[in-house]
């Protein structure tokens, strides 16, 4: 599923740049070059991921009897045992387990969770948005307020204006989202009686005015997580192209302090700056577990959880498949813009 | 700026320090240093069980006191003092971070230098391994780890290490990939010095500064995790005190009893801070690029 998946993108990627990077038609050799190097690297590294998922989840003491078994599993005769290893097709090679995961991981299916009789791919279908637009919103809050506070500080290098930029950039950046995520549940709930995750998830497409109440305070604690280090990053990019002689030579040439900022500088600063919002979003498809925990939101973060607890080792696999797999797009994805917005690479 | 120094420029050019000396010249060096060193101070009294009360012994009658005297940051829903308990929780953090990085560092530095050094196939499998490795998210490796090996300390500290080992050898490996040619390392080699001597005397010292920065960095982020896992049940196990424990408890009791949720909130700021303080303000007096500055 998940290599169809990454392909399909990159052939409407190859659509979108043709569009884009070059109207006379073809994309330019090297980037093509690129794309298929990247593209093959991108499965390759998908490939390793999933040896390591399954690997890492075999080493799990006791064996899914246990795991839905309990206590009672002790009491199993061997034939029985043998009878379930059989079913969970465990007694097999690792090697065939592997194989037989992967070959129906590639035709969509990622398993079934034993408790509920849902199968993960149909659970992964309904989490996946809520993290997605989770993650949007968090990134959309945290590049402009990041970038803002970016700006800000760098300004003025080492002024009162830095200082206070950098101070609540290095805040948010050591504050803790589940430290963040408690403090607004419990006082803000308290106090003002308000409770974000009091109901059911709501879709945006359901009820709007609901949704947006469910994810204002999440993508809050999770939009500061990301501004912190683009905040960083948009500081020390603006000091540093702001020093080169292009930039000297723009002033030079007379042109208003608004255009040399925003055109010139910006626009050179603007590389590093996509590369940091791209990693930042990519780690927010799973790295927003504790949040998605605190905030009661159904996403992909909370459904490995819930898994963990479950003992339900095979939606802990896929699942976390699924996210690694997302995780390697959207770093393809960040590479990719990184190259059409570098004018240095544009031109060539 | 002039590639010629006149007498006058020398004469003025203040007194050359050393990199502690251009660490406490820095705000952030000087913050850093004294917030680490209140966190390292922490947990030898923790060690050496200095704490006004045990951290895990309950006063039922002194239930959810506010802070006094007597419980200066007041106590938890078993009447436990919760500042003993924060120091308490502190020292595990710190303990599962200087495992982690200790174990992190040392396996990837080794990995990343032994890759750039000789190159070829063993750089391949390095880098490949850490590409993996990379292709997820930092937090959700560490949950998967912790969930396979279960819960605990060690197990938690094991987690984190194998999530930040690339880190380290992506580090180790720049500086070496770009001294590799280096003319001095090629007059070495001309002189025929041997591969290890090259290697110690000549390469390392040149990691090692990136290293040191990367691990006060990784410490932050470790005690950052390590506390995260403990949140969510999966890292330190009660009535061991650890600090994100000690805020997952106080999820019920923040609204009424605001210090159960804001000693513990503020000691991992604290300690986060201070690390990311001190790595920032060692990268910059380590850089010898600004040792004249």
């Amino acid at each position: 599923m998940t290599e169809p998946l990454i392909e399909a993108s990159a052939q409407q990627l190859v659509d979108v740049d043709v569009d884009a990077v070059a109207p006379t038609g073809r994309l330019p050799a090297f980037l093509r070059h690129w794309l298929v190097a990247r593209l093959i690297w991108s499965i390759a590294t998908l490939v390793g991921v999933s040896i390591l998922v399954f690997v890492i989840l075999r080493v799990v003491p006791g064996n899914q009897i246990d795991a839905a078994f309990g206590t009672e599993a002790g009491a199993l005769t061997p034939a029985q045992h043998a009878a379930l290893a059989h079913y969970y097709g465990i007694d097999r090679s690792l090697w065939s387990q592997y194989f037989s995961w992967i070959g129906s991981v590639l035709t969509g299916n990622l398993g079934i969770a034993l408790n509920t009789h849902l199968s993960v791919a149909s659970m992964t279908r309904s989490a996946l948005p809520v993290t997605i637009e989770l993650a949007l919103l968090a990134t959309i809050l945290g590049t402009l307020a990041g970038v803002a506070l970016g700006l800000l500080s760098a300004s003025r290098p080492n002024g009162v204006r830095d200082t206070v930029g950098q101070s609540i950039g290095l805040l948010a950046l050591s504050v803790p989202s589940f430290v963040l995520g408690t403090a607004i549940v419990t006082i803000v709930a308290a106090k003002f009686n308000y409770f974000p995750n009091g109901g059911e998830y709501r879709a945006p497409w359901q009820s709007l005015s609901e949704n947006v109440q469910q994810m204002v305070f999440p993508a809050l604690v999770l939009g500061i997580a990301v501004a912190a280090p683009v905040m960083r990053t948009t500081r020390s990019a603006m000091i540093e192209v702001g020093s080169r002689d292009f930039v000297r030579t723009a002033r030079g040439k007379g042109l208003s302090a608004a255009r040399v900022l925003f055109r010139h500088v910006l626009g050179n600063a603007a590389i590093p700056i996509v590369t940091m919002v791209g990693i930042q979003f990519g780690y927010l498809l799973g790295g927003a577990v504790i949040v998605e925990q605190i905030f009661a939101l159904p996403g992909i973060g909370r459904q490995v959880l819930q898994a963990i607890e479950d003992r339900e080792y095979a939606v802990v696999q896929s699942t976390v498949l699924v996210i690694a797999a997302a995780f390697v797009l959207v770093n393809f994805l960040t590479d990719l813009t990184y190259r059409w917005i570098d004018p240095r690479v544009r031109e060539q | 700026m002039s590639a010629i120094a006149t007498p006058a420029t020398i004469a003025a050019a203040p007194r050359r320090r050393g990199w502690f000396g251009r660490l406490l010249q820095s705000p952030s060096g000087r913050i850093g240093l004294v917030l680490a060193a209140l966190v390292a101070l922490a947990a030898l009294a923790a060690v050496a069980h200095l704490l006004p009360h045990d951290p895990v012994e309950q006063h039922p009658l002194d239930r959810l006191l506010g802070p006094s005297s007597r419980y200066w940051l007041g106590t938890d829903q078993f009447g436990r003092d919760i500042f003993s308990r924060c120091i308490e929780g502190a020292k595990s953090s710190l303990q599962v971070a200087l495992v982690a990085v200790g174990l992190a560092g040392a396996v990837g530095t080794v990995a990343g230098i032994a890759a750039g050094f000789f190159g070829g196939v063993l750089d391949g499998i390095v880098m490949r391994i850490a590409d993996v490795l990379f292709a997820f998210p930092a937090i959700l490796l560490a949950l998967a780890i912790v969930s396979a090996l279960g819960s605990g300390w060690f197990n938690t500290a094991i987690a984190i290490a194998i999530v930040y080992v690339p880190i380290f050898a992506r580090v180790a490996r720049g500086p070496v990939l770009a001294l590799r040619d280096a003319d001095f390392i090629r007059a070495g080699r001309v002189l025929g010095f041997s591969s290890p001597r090259l290697l110690f005397r000549h390469i390392l010292p040149n990691v090692a500064a990136p290293v040191i920065v990367q691990v006060t960095l990784s410490l932050s982020w470790a005690i950052l995790t390590e506390s995260s896992l403990s949140f969510l049940g999966l890292g330190t196990q009660p009535p061991e005190a650890s600090l994100g424990l000690m805020v997952s408890d106080a999820r019920a009791l923040a609204a009424d009893y605001w210090w159960t949720l804001a000693a513990p909130a503020v000691a991992i700021t604290l300690a986060v801070v201070g690390l990311n303080l001190l790595g920032d303000g060692l990268r910059d007096a380590l850089d010898p690029t600004r040792a004249r500055d």
